[in-house]
């Protein structure tokens, strides 16, 4: 009796959480008619491919596709080397001003990124990088969340003695890191990768502000003109919301241990 | 039409971010539930505590940093909703959020300086919301704790 009613509940929150999903498919797949008629058809339609080609008639989803990808996988590369470098420094070498320069990284953390637009805006029209991928990589290449992760895993996960023990045998910084750090934390490197990733791909406002051609959208903002087409055709909308969501679901099925992982880590450590 | 009432774009708004958030913060409570050590429930049955009891003295002080930390994000979050309103209402009034206002000032009309100030007064409205969210968290930890004293 008790099982049942906490199955019943679980299982209402189960298909509300994927009907969404589900429901996106099925209009991708339906010529409009279908989708606006009352009351709403639940099992996929015949026009699958028919609405793929009206999103490719409206933009070059792939090349989008790609920019997404060369955009999020760059600043996820960059944000790991340079986070885990400074929390490196943060964490296990001793220099003057540490404390206070640590305390900066964290009170940055607390001003939220939309509040830099404008300024961020105004810098990249003035390096000449409007529309332009440097206008995305270069802001995101290094942020105070990964830098603060970085330092407090690699103040834990390393021990003082290794540290000592490196150095006696004359072990310079650089080689500290990359022999004896980088191999010790490719954990914290997983789940911050996913962080970061999942957090630029997502990305919809900056790409908006920064990029000015159809060619040069990422994924997100390229969804957005078919949005902004009059017909509304809905099925040519769900068809290219589909066909973007799905190298994230692929992408959560293999690594799903891991997403779960950097979700948690976040809020227990984070 | 839902993007056209007063009201009606408001609740779509909310549930659009509810629904894409609500993965994300099942995952945190339930990790944080995995957290709370099986003994102290083990205790409390013992000396015959209800099921809302537990909940009500064990579950819930000790998920405080949880509930903390998504009460947190949550609310700093829902100051910075832009892509949602963006998309289903455009810039008219019923779904205008701060940041959307903020984006139409800047990059729609030019405004620069209106663009900046807006976000000014957001960062002062971001503080005041996480002050007071870490004074009612800090006071309600104290409560629940003073009551588990009695």
């Amino acid at each position: 009796m008790k099982k049942g009613i906490v199955y019943t509940l679980l299982i209402i929150v189960s298909l509300l959480s994927i009907f969404p999903i589900y429901w996106m498919f099925v209009m991708a797949t339906s010529p409009n008619h279908v989708i606006n008629s009352i009351p709403p058809v639940l099992i996929p339609g015949p026009e699958m491919m028919t609405n793929f080609e009206n999103v490719l008639s409206n933009i070059p989803f792939f090349r989008n596709l790609l920019n997404s990808f060369f955009v999020a996988s760059t600043i996820t590369i960059g944000v790991i080397f340079l986070c885990s470098l400074a929390g490196f420094a943060f964490a296990k070498l001793q220099f003057p001003g540490r404390r206070s320069l640590f305390l900066i990284v964290l009170a940055t953390m607390m001003i939220p990124p939309v509040l830099g637009v404008i300024p961020l805006y105004y810098l990249i029209t003035n390096f000449g990088w409007l529309n332009d991928y440097r206008a995305l990589i270069f802001p995101g290449l290094i942020n105070a969340f990964g830098i603060f992760w970085m330092r407090q895993y690699i103040y834990s996960a390393i021990h003082d003695e290794i540290v000592e023990a490196a150095r006696i045998d004359g072990c310079s910084n650089w080689r500290m890191y990359w022999n004896i750090v980088i191999p010790m934390v490719y954990p914290a490197f997983a789940t911050l990768g996913i962080i970061v990733f999942m957090q630029i791909w997502g990305d919809f406002m900056w790409p908006l502000i920064a990029l000015q051609d159809t060619s040069m959208y990422t994924l997100q903002v390229a969804l957005s003109v078919l949005e902004s087409d009059r017909s509304r055709d809905y099925g040519m909308i769900m068809s290219g919301t589909f066909w973007a969501t799905v190298p994230l679901i692929v992408v959560f099925l293999i690594f799903n241990r891991l997403f779960i992982r950097s979700i948690t880590d976040g809020a227990l450590k984070g | 039409m839902w993007n056209r009432s007063e009201w009606g774009a408001k609740i779509a708004i909310a549930t659009m971010i509810f629904w894409r958030w609500l993965g994300y913060n099942t995952l945190i409570y339930l990790a944080g539930m995995q957290s709370i050590p099986g003994h102290l429930y083990e205790a409390a049955r013992l000396e015959g505590a209800s099921i809302f009891q537990q909940l009500r003295y064990i579950t819930i002080p000790m998920l405080k940093p949880f509930i903390l930390f998504t009460v947190f994000t949550a609310t700093v979050g829902a100051l910075q909703v832009f892509a949602e309103p963006m998309i289903f209402s455009g810039y008219r009034p019923e779904g205008m959020t701060v940041v959307l206002y903020l984006y139409r000032e800047g990059f729609h009309n030019n405004y620069f300086g209106t663009a900046a100030a807006t976000s000014l007064i957001l960062f002062f409205i971001i503080i005041v919301f996480t002050a007071v969210n870490m004074f009612l968290t800090s006071r309600i930890g104290q409560q629940s704790k003073r009551r588990a004293r009695v």
